[in-house]
């Protein structure tokens, strides 16, 4: 039990006062609330609070507190840090900073792949730049690839499937989405017509394996789909949860604070579309916004930090170039935001909850500007 | 009162008594604790922290009743946050307090709802000057000192670190 006596305000008509004469007890109990207060915060707001005075900074630079952040924002990498800090010699703070840093490093907007004119495919990954509005090359893939999805898991960007030409390809124009820290691969098809199958990848054994299968019928004589299926994880089984108000495929959708945006695609007759539609799956409600400035098909949706951006597509007649588009929350508008385009169009991506800018992206249909 | 549920007397820092079920009481840990030491439910438990005013106890109980209450009833999530927001807003000195004294009597939900106010406050500060006014906090670093401590942790104060 704490020892009462040794309490002392700490704050007076609306001020934390911190006084000279506090001893021992008083700074412990101070810094368990500090730490209690702090762990509610990012890593940048905790900055912000150890640059205002010494006793603040020396409070929250404890081993402790690193410790409880870092099983905060960075759970998956804990069971590799607990193993090797059996000897105690590494320093909880500096593991997360190195997390941390990594994160830093790696968010953005990622057009990974994509295929030229002439339907080759292309190894090329950019990353966007999102405060200097640009796109910058990074290390390429082993494989050329298009029509692949990717994925983020753990501050890693996986990417699979797809078509290295017209007519390899095991899975492709399919979906992938992370789910309590396990990627799943869902429908698409390959050479023999659509699939209906899902498999989810094991990280730790490096294999595949299969759950159960989509409910709802899959599209195998072209008819466009309306329907949205959820998956339940503890039950293993896809059920039909509500219908799109306007049928398409190809369409793109993130999900945002719990709402589910769709954004573009191909409409029953197959024609683009810039249609754009949100799902709010607690209330079942649907949502019209406004449509994006073109009508893309094959491109790629992103939540960059909350916030929606499209980008690329296949250009249509009017040769229209690959582009990127913000929507804008108060307006209820899309803005085009790129300075500069690359040879690759639509993409995919995802979103780490909590997280400001990490994207994965993947570029299909493009191009050469 | 029936005899599974009996009363349990408090007595606040600044020597008021309140009388509170047994049920309520034991939610916080160590009000549990005081009274299976002394395994009787007569006793006047003591509330030795500076904290544990009338007027916190008041309102620690209000929240402890109110919660008792949610769980009996099993009610939905968003009646619990309606209540919870509403029991946030409050002077800087009675959240202080109340985070105090819920620490004291080790309240883990009420703790982390107080700690998650403050938080929100500091989200609202832009800067560390911001922080220091809103909290009104000595700056006792040296300009030297503050760009030591920016240096030590540039993951943290530039966004854009490589």
């Amino acid at each position: 039990m704490q020892n009462p006596g040794h309490v002392h305000r700490f704050c007076k008509s609306q001020s934390v006062e911190i006084k000279n004469n506090f001893d021992e007890n008083m700074i412990l109990n101070l810094s368990d609330i500090l730490h209690e207060i702090l762990i509610y915060l990012p890593a940048e707001e905790i900055g912000k609070v150890m640059s205002t005075c010494r006793m603040i900074y020396a409070i929250s630079n404890s081993e402790h507190l690193w410790r409880r952040l870092a099983f905060r924002d960075f759970p998956p990498h804990l069971s590799v840090w607990d193993m090797s800090n059996q000897d105690s010699t590494l320093e909880w703070k500096s593991l997360y900073k190195k997390a941390h840093t990594d994160y830093i490093n790696l968010r953005g907007i990622y057009a990974i792949g994509g295929c030229c004119k002439r339907l080759q495919a292309l190894c090329t990954v950019y990353r966007f730049e999102v405060d200097q509005r640009i796109w910058r090359e990074v290390p390429e893939l082993q494989h050329p690839r298009f029509f692949a999805v990717a994925a983020e898991l753990q501050s890693k960007l996986y990417i699979m499937g797809g078509m290295q030409g017209a007519f390899e390809r095991l899975r492709s124009s399919h979906c992938a989405a992370v789910l309590h820290s396990k990627i799943y691969a869902i429908g698409g098809d390959n050479l023999r017509g659509a699939l209906s199958s899902v498999e989810r990848l094991n990280t730790e054994q490096g294999k595949w394996e299969r759950v159960a299968d989509l409910a709802g019928g899959l599209d195998n004589n072209k008819n466009v789909l309306d329907s949205v299926e959820r998956y339940d994880e503890s039950i293993d089984k896809w059920t039909v949860v509500t219908f799109m108000p306007s049928p398409r495929v190809c369409m793109q959708l993130v999900s945002v604070s719990g709402r589910l945006y769709f954004a573009g695609g191909f409409d029953e007759m197959l024609q683009r579309t810039g249609a754009v539609e949100s799902y709010n799956p607690s209330s079942g409600s649907w949502k019209n916004m406004a449509s994006l400035n073109r009508d893309r098909g094959s491109f790629a949706l992103v939540a960059l930090g909350g916030v929606l951006h499209v980008i690329g597509s296949k250009p249509d007649q009017s040769g229209s170039k690959c582009s990127m588009e913000r929507y804008n929350y108060e307006l209820d508008r899309w803005d085009d935001i790129a300075r500069q385009s690359i040879e690759g169009g639509g993409a995919e991506g995802k979103w780490i909850p909590g997280s400001d800018y990490f994207h994965s992206c993947r570029a299909f249909h493009s191009f050469m500007l | 009162m029936s005899e599974a549920d009996p009363e349990i007397t408090l007595e606040t820092y600044d020597k008021h008594q309140i009388k509170i079920p047994k049920s309520i009481a034991t939610r916080s840990a160590i009000i549990n604790m005081m009274i299976e030491d002394t395994g009787d439910v007569n006793e006047v438990v003591p509330l030795a922290d500076k904290s544990c005013t009338l007027n916190i106890m008041n309102r620690v109980i209000e929240y402890l009743k109110k919660h008792a209450e949610f769980d009996n009833t099993g009610a939905d999530d968003e009646v619990i946050n309606e209540f919870d927001k509403e029991f946030q807003e409050q002077s800087d000195e009675i959240i202080f307090q109340t985070i105090l004294a819920a620490n004291f009597l080790d309240i883990k939900n009420l703790l982390e709802l107080m700690c998650k106010k403050v938080a929100d406050e500091i989200k609202k500060c832009k800067t560390p000057d911001d922080i220091r006014d809103r909290f009104n906090i000595r700056k006792d670093y040296t300009p030297e000192e503050v760009e030591e401590v920016k240096r030590a942790h540039p993951w943290i104060y530039d966004k854009n670190a490589k």
